[in-house]
């Protein structure tokens, strides 16, 4: 590669860490269940080699009886090995594979652009790619993902590795087909949109190429024979009753009504511009809320960029509008659409889409009109920087439980001196266990009683809190609005960001 | 998520100063200049205007009034009118979605019918370039 051209990767990159990467723990601001989920079932697997149940190096970890899928979770424990449990090590894994997303894209994109012009300028390649990788690095579709541990950001990132394998193969070396089938099975492991995704997907991929795979036999059955074999456990494992266990609450055919017009709703709401383009994910934790999944400044371009695309007529194309297409079953099928987080691979075709139009647009347009666009997008891009940090922590605190972390860590910090610390219901059981943190053998041993954790008592609600030993002193934590100023002995009050109360803490 | 809102002039002006108050609440402590830049009047009345606009060309709204028979057709309009750059029809069909600023509020009921008319175009357009189609692929 050329020198300028490292650069400005370099730069793209730069600019994808720091946004993912820059006060990662306090924004957003907390731990949501699942992460905290994640993060215990690991440490616990690196302690024990068992989740928190007590199964030796499962597949599927029970968790909350969601049934999680596993690399995120090995790969936390990977990281926790280092950190320990600590916020940052469950959402490390998350941000890096949202900047080794950006680096993929990059490739993606280039492979992407030898199929639509097969004799491409060198430099209208790297142009390309470089507007995918920055498109891709500043979505704050992409970014929000990537600051918490969210297992589709990882998946996507697979996806993508494993689509510009495939690519990359083909055009120079098909040895390395098997590189691109384990990404690709990987990312069956770790979120369940790609279970639906990938085979469809891979399917489209055959179809194109099935001419060039099958002038090497050889290697193309035995990468589909390997592939099969190390996917097998988790097809096994989707149509068992743990597996169905999540789609059988989550799916469509649990909804009221015809199933093909929830379906057809679900699916359409995907791509609605309100969605897309104002409002974004309704779920706190999916988005900022004030502004749409994609810029809007990226709207005329997408519409170019689908017309220029779709005139070209070429193999590109067929796997980007696919890739798009498919990428909103998943969400589709389930009950609450739009959703980001299910959908979060349409990111990506967006993005090629979008820049396929940016590209065609720089050709063609006076140079005053780009940089007038130019500085339109920075703007836009800094009042999204700007509701991310200065509005979403504190509007948005109550989505990421924010409090339960802080109450946790100052009983963790209290502890010795009481005897024992009753616990309202409201403080839930797996913050306890990850920041003590809670010695996971002792809960594998308790048959997963969460009731009594050492010290910590949950208190049954219909009864009196009752001391053991009566000569010391215990805490008892409760939500606020529980107990009246009436009752002294108040010696704190936990808030979340913007200052709304989350627990009170009380002596007695 | 469903189609939610019908899209009226006062849903465009009527928001803003609420939306004002509330992005001036949550900045809180902010530098003034930096609250005015990045929640000021225009982006409002502009975003408002560009979502109610846009909220026609959602494909959920398109999906309730065509049948399949009339979407397959719709979208072949589409296809034709910008591959072989009808410009006259086209600016028909994106100017009709403005209908409701010129539209007194309380006759809602009939502004359905009125945005159909830009969608009806097109879909009948594509209906007749593709019967032409045919009967040239005949000739």
């Amino acid at each position: 590669m050329k020198k300028s051209l490292l650069l400005a990767l370099g730069v793209v990159l730069l600019l994808a860490a720091i946004l993912r990467l820059f006060k990662i723990t306090d924004d957003p601001p907390g731990l949501y269940p699942d992460e905290v989920a994640i993060g215990y079932n690991a440490y616990s697997i690196l302690k024990t080699g068992r989740d928190e149940w007590g199964n030796s190096y499962p597949l599927l970890f029970r968790s909350y009886g969601d049934y999680k899928l596993p690399v995120y979770i090995y790969l936390t424990a990977a990281f926790e090995d280092f950190l320990g449990p600590t916020d940052l090590a469950v959402r490390l894994p998350s941000a890096l594979a949202g900047i080794i997303a950006v680096v993929g894209s990059f490739f993606l994109a280039q492979e992407i652009f030898f199929l639509i012009k097969r004799e491409a300028d060198p430099r209208a390649v790297n142009l390309y790619s470089l507007i995918v990788a920055l498109l891709l690095a500043t979505s704050s579709w992409h970014i929000q993902f990537s600051r918490a541990g969210f297992e589709a950001n990882l998946a996507l990132t697979f996806v993508i590795l494993g689509t510009w394998l495939f690519l990359s193969a083909l055009r120079n070396n098909i040895r390395f087909l098997p590189l691109s089938a384990i990404f690709f099975v990987t990312s069956l492991y770790t979120y369940h949109s790609e279970r639906i995704f990938v085979p469809p997907l891979l399917l489209v991929l055959f179809l194109l190429f099935r001419k060039t795979l099958l002038k090497r036999p050889k290697i193309f059955v035995a990468t589909c024979l390997v592939s099969l074999l190390l996917a097998a456990p988790i097809l096994a494992l989707t149509f068992s009753g743990e597996g169905l266990a999540r789609l059988k609450t989550e799916s469509i055919f649990n909804e009221s009504g015809p199933v093909w017009e929830n379906f057809q709703t679900n699916y359409l709401a995907n791509f609605s511009p309100d969605y897309l383009f104002f409002h974004g994910d309704q779920n706190g934790r999916h988005s900022v809320k004030k502004i749409g999944e994609l810029y809007l400044w990226q709207l005329p371009f997408f519409l170019l960029g689908t017309y220029a695309l779709l005139n070209k007529r070429s193999k590109a194309g067929v796997i980007v509008f696919s890739w798009l297409l498919l990428a909103a079953v998943p969400s589709a099928i389930t009950r609450v659409s739009p959703h980001a987080l299910r959908g979060l691979l349409m990111v990506l075709p967006f993005e090629i889409i979008c820049a396929f139009g940016l590209w065609v647009f720089v050709a063609k347009f006076p140079k005053w009109l780009i940089i007038g666009l130019g500085s339109l997008a920075v703007y836009e891009f800094l009042i999204y920087l700007h509701i991310y940090y200065v509005h979403y922590p504190v509007a948005y605190a109550a989505d990421w439980e924010a409090g339960q972390e802080q109450t946790a860590l100052y009983l963790r910090s209290r502890e010795d001196h009481y005897g024992q610390i009753f616990v309202h219901p409201n403080l839930s059981p797996v913050y306890l266990l990850f920041y003590l943190p809670y010695d996971p053998r002792a809960l594998q041993a308790a048959n997963h009683d969460l009731s009594t954790l050492g010290k910590y008592q949950y208190h049954n609600l219909y009864t009196q809190p009752v001391k053991a030993d009566s000569a010391k002193k215990s805490l008892i934590v409760v939500p606020p609005n529980i107990i009246s100023a009436d009752r002294p002995g108040k010696i704190r009050e936990i808030k979340m960001t913007g200052g709304n109360p989350a627990f009170e803490i009380y002596e007695f | 998520m469903s189609f939610d809102f019908i899209c009226s002039r006062d849903r465009i002006l009527l928001d803003v100063p609420y939306q004002i108050w509330e992005a001036q609440s949550a900045d809180g402590g902010l530098n003034v200049f930096l609250t005015r830049l990045f929640h000021n009047k225009l982006l409002f009345y502009g975003s408002n205007f560009f979502r109610c606009y846009l909220s026609y060309f959602s494909p959920d709204f398109i999906a309730r009034v065509f049948t399949i028979f009339g979407l397959i057709f719709f979208l072949l309009g589409v296809w034709y009118l910008i591959s072989r750059k009808k410009r006259f029809l086209a600016i028909l069909f994106l100017l009709v979605p403005l209908s409701p600023l010129f539209q007194i509020p309380d006759t809602v009921s009939v502004q359905a019918g009125i945005l159909f008319s830009g969608f009806g175009l097109v879909m009948i357009f594509g209906l007749v370039s593709a019967v032409k189609s045919v009967l040239a692929l005949r000739n």
